[in-house]
């Protein structure tokens, strides 16, 4: 892998060439590959899908159908299994408000709070029981896991990979577990899409959601992938226009899935750009971007390590980087860096609950990608130095 | 915006602790960075005393050090009336968007809390 070379494919740098963004697991940044796409889908084959007859309509759904074949074949699913949301947020809500079960719900105590709140939304609604499974050194406990997950439990919904911790939970035997009991599972692929070859018949999940932007696609548009089976028994998130097959005055018959789930115009050249992403992913090769982050994690790992202070809270090859300094809030540290030119984020990265349980105020979180150079960790690494000897009480 | 007395007034934060009794306890939260802090307050027609403890950072801890030396001996009603502009130009840095509320979290937990 060449980052250096990767980084001029990316416009963004060209226009900050003294950035090091290190914030990719809140969003990546775009190829000219998926800006080129989407203009050139603007300029050339702009029509509405599947409604036309004419050539532009034709050559419009073929892209944005095309662009759900290009993500199954990427997560290894069929076609019909793929339905397009704007993020993993609405995929969790629309989950959360269509999928209809017996039995409680187990979360985890390290959940973002995008798959968290809406299944505390439902288990409100349906008066249903949460349990939480506990972290054990970053990751979900398995042991944890085996005495909370029982016959009562209907549905679990866990991280792949952590936003906090960057770790991958061990969700193969999560997952059997669950199943095992009779309960569903949603996995939350989010942090680990962008990084990791997904395979859903080897995961045997029943659904999982993950976000196009972070991993170099265009923003507004994510994925739901559901068992077929699943997502027939499922009825419509919203109504409207595009998911019907006929509208009479007293009946309504519903598109087949996963059309039935993507009411009205969708974003069309969302999907397309998504395309253009997994293609450019997959020519570097899934293996070679998951080897580069967990190294550059490593080498940002080490060099935060040997700072008198600093705390690292994730593992070692973890997918991110996460920390706290002694006398300095993460704010601070982040606002140090920030005039070095260093892209990172600090707070609770949407992860409250974790944070509380970990006594922490907040935490420094680092998260590298295919662009991020051994000049990037260097900048950083000195940054932190700087804001710790500067804030030091 | 890590200006010497920024610095020092993070670092030697002013009026800092507990009073005990106080007439007023009041807890402000900037729950999605992490900024903690407790003002202590006695009060008549006037701020009387003032303390604060804070987990805060560095900007936060020192515009609350500021607040507190700014508003005692104050009349409540005039400390009722200050705002933004007046906190920002004793703090006497730029603040970027983000961390406004950073530099505010002191001047709104002690105005609601005199408002209730």
């Amino acid at each position: 892998m060449r980052p250096e070379k990767i980084r001029e494919d990316f416009p963004l740098f060209e226009t900050n060439p003294s950035l090091s963004y290190l914030d990719n697991a809140a969003t990546s940044q775009k190829p000219e590959q998926v800006i080129e796409e989407i203009t050139n889908f603007y300029e050339e084959s702009n029509s509405n899908t599947g409604r036309g007859l004419y050539k532009l309509a034709n050559k419009a759904t073929k892209e944005y159908e095309g662009s759900r074949s290009t993500v199954a074949d990427f997560i290894n699913a069929d076609k019909e299994e793929i339905v397009f949301v704007r993020n993993t947020t609405e995929a969790e809500n629309l989950l959360s408000s269509c999928l209809d079960f017996e039995g409680d719900i187990v979360l985890t105590e390290m959940a973002h709070h995008s798959e968290q709140l809406p299944w505390r939304h439902k288990a409100e609604q349906e008066g249903k029981n949460i349990e939480y499974l506990e972290t054990s050194e970053g990751k979900i406990s398995i042991e944890d896991a085996e005495s909370k997950i029982g016959e009562d439990t209907g549905l679990v919904a866990v991280s792949h990979i952590s936003n906090v911790f960057g770790a991958l939970n061990p969700v193969e035997e999560l997952i059997e577990i669950a199943h095992e009991n009779g309960a569903l599972v949603v996995l939350d692929c989010a942090q680990s899409a962008p990084h990791k070859r997904l395979d859903v018949k080897s995961l045997d999940a029943d659904f999982i959601t993950f976000s196009g932007h972070k991993m170099l696609g265009p923003t507004g548009i994510g994925v739901l992938y559901g068992k077929k089976h699943l997502l027939d028994d499922m009825p419509p998130y919203q109504v409207g226009g595009g998911m019907v097959k006929s509208v009479e005055e007293d009946s309504v018959r519903f598109s087949d899935t996963p059309h039935k789930f993507e009411a009205g115009t969708p974003n069309i050249v969302g999907a397309v750009g998504l395309k253009a992403a997994i293609h450019y992913l997959e020519n570097l090769g899934m293996d070679e971007v998951e080897e580069h982050t967990r190294e550059m994690s490593s080498k940002i790992h080490k060099g935060l390590e040997s700072i008198d202070g600093v705390d690292v809270i994730s593992h070692e090859r973890s997918t991110l980087v996460s920390f706290t300094a002694s006398g300095a809030h993460p704010h601070d540290i982040a606002e140090i860096l920030n005039q070095k030119s260093v892209a990172v984020r600090a707070g609770n990265h949407c992860a409250q609950p974790q944070h509380l349980d970990l006594d922490i105020s907040g935490s420094v979180r680092a998260s590298p990608y295919i662009y991020n150079t051994e000049e990037d960790v260097q900048k950083l690494v000195d940054g932190v130095k700087e804001a710790v000897k500067m804030f030091n009480v | 915006m890590y200006r010497d007395e920024i610095l020092d007034l993070y670092k030697n934060p002013r009026n800092t602790g507990e009073i005990e009794d106080a007439e007023l306890k009041l807890q402000g939260e900037n729950p999605s960075c992490g900024d903690q802090l407790t003002l202590y307050v006695n009060r008549d027609d006037k701020i009387t005393d003032i303390k604060h403890d804070s987990d805060a950072c560095a900007i936060c801890t020192a515009s609350t050090s500021i607040l507190t030396e700014e508003v005692k001996g104050l009349p409540v009603r005039e400390v009722e009336e200050l705002d933004k502009n007046w906190m920002l130009e004793k703090l006497g840095i730029d603040v970027s968007p983000m961390r406004l509320k950073c530099a505010l979290l002191g001047l709104e937990t002690l105005q609601k809390g005199l408002e209730e």
